[in-house]
């Protein structure tokens, strides 16, 4: 749907709160109808920030349409998939975990090692390649109704593997990380992590996500348990 | 200060159209607050999954008694009051569970790994790269938008008092303000997209 440069421009004047109340009724009209619109809502709140030099961390998640869901109002609200500002980070994530998986299932070391990431990456892959890091991956979640949806990596050669449970619906990651790394090093606080410990080396774990603090409990006593049991 | 007076009323003509029971205008301070309200929830419960609920958890109580907002501050600082006491009464409760010291281990550590994403020296050098983008077009912008653009952002002066300063309809002062947006929205998507380019190219 092509928007008119007039109805973004009464949006604009809308952020400055310059518009009349019939206008500010005639501009939420078509914001409701036009999914493109919310959306230059949202990017001109985003600009704004940039603008400003404001905090943007959590820029990338929208809760509004749990929120909207909540309420009873999805039916009023039109919503896009995902701003463009989002989708740029998305695809970008989605690359990159799609790059790391083919690497995961392959075992295919990359040959260019010069930078921190591919260390870090390497690493990681070797502790997948570990029997043992498998093996305590995997029990980690028994006992516990989750299925494997995929993996995904995250900076610096850190690795999730993101579950769901068929029966609530709700999901939950878990995570690994060499120690190696300087940020797990720089964080390190040896009672409150759990580790992994393998031929190839000491790898941190950790679990979050929708589900209840005794299941993750449990998803990293699991993981301790094992991993001392395999040792 | 004008600029949050100013702020402070363009939210509050959203509210009282959310109090007439127009949610669209609700849906509209969801968007423009919801990364800091969780921002806020972060720092109490320092889990990102867990902050994301207790954001939505205010929204939908501030949604629910906006007729008992009574306008005396700013939507914001309702907001704000409202998170740290769903966040605030959130730890009691689990307090009083007394969960486990392993469950803080985990969360704790959930922490580490969802702060890691967010503080990205990638995502830093964005943010960094943005910020100099932002001053290269305000600076690239003819000298009439760029006043406008600027009385507006940096002084939060009104369309009326930018009009009186520099001799203008408001009507015109309204089109370079969003003129002057156009460009900043346009250079910004483009960086992005040269972003990816680039990101792509690393990835290859």
């Amino acid at each position: 749907m092509t928007v008119s440069k007039g109805i973004k421009e009464k949006i604009s004047a809308l952020s400055d709160g310059e518009l009349s109340e019939f206008e500010t009724r005639r501009v939420l009209n078509e914001i409701e109808d036009n999914a493109e619109l919310r959306e230059y809502w949202n990017d001109l709140q985003i600009s704004k920030r940039v603008l400003h030099k404001d905090n943007l961390l959590f820029e990338e998640i929208d809760i509004s349409t749990r929120i909207s869901n909540e309420l009873g109002k999805k039916a009023k609200i039109v919503t896009s998939e995902r701003s463009w500002w989002v989708n740029q980070k998305n695809y970008i994530g989605m690359a990159l975990a799609s790059c790391l998986v083919v690497f995961f299932f392959n075992f295919q070391y990359t040959n260019n090692n010069n930078s921190f990431t591919d260390l870090a990456s390497k690493r990681i892959s070797e502790a997948i390649a570990s029997p043992e890091a498998i093996e305590v991956l995997n029990n980690s979640v028994s006992g516990i109704n989750a299925e494997l949806q995929n993996i995904q990596n995250g900076p610096q050669g850190i690795l999730r593997a993101n579950y769901l449970m068929p029966s609530s619906g709700k999901s939950f990651k878990v995570s690994l990380s060499p120690i190696e790394t300087p940020m797990a090093l720089s964080s390190s606080r040896a009672s409150r992590i759990s580790y992994i410990k393998t031929e190839k080396g000491i790898f941190v774990i950790s679990v979050s996500g929708d589900i209840t603090a005794e299941k993750k409990s449990k998803i990293l006593q699991n993981a301790n348990f094992f991993s001392n049991k395999v040792k | 200060m004008e600029r949050k007076e100013n702020n402070k009323e363009v939210d509050l003509s959203l509210v009282r159209r959310a109090k007439k029971g127009d949610y669209r205008a609700f849906d509209l301070l969801v968007l423009k607050y919801q990364s800091r309200v969780i921002s806020t929830a972060f720092k109490y419960v320092k889990e990102k999954q867990l902050a994301e609920d207790i954001a939505q958890e205010a929204f939908i109580k501030s949604y629910k008694s906006i007729n008992s907002f009574r306008e005396e501050s700013s939507f914001y600082t309702w907001i704000y009051r409202i998170t740290v006491n769903t966040a605030k009464n959130y730890l009691v409760s689990r307090k009083r569970k007394g969960e486990t010291s392993m469950t803080d281990l985990s969360e704790d550590d959930s922490v580490y790994f969802d702060k890691v994403d967010m503080d990205s020296p990638q995502e830093i050098l964005n943010a960094n790269q943005l910020r100099d983008l932002i001053h290269d077009t305000l600076s690239s912008l003819g000298e009439e938008t760029r006043t406008a653009l600027s009385l507006r952002e940096f002084d939060g002066l009104s369309y009326e008092k930018i009009a009186e300063i520099v001799d203008c309809p408001v009507g015109t002062v309204r089109s370079r303000i969003f003129r002057g947006r156009e460009v900043l929205e346009q250079s910004i998507k483009k960086h992005m997209r040269n972003n990816q380019v680039y990101k792509n190219n690393e990835i290859s």
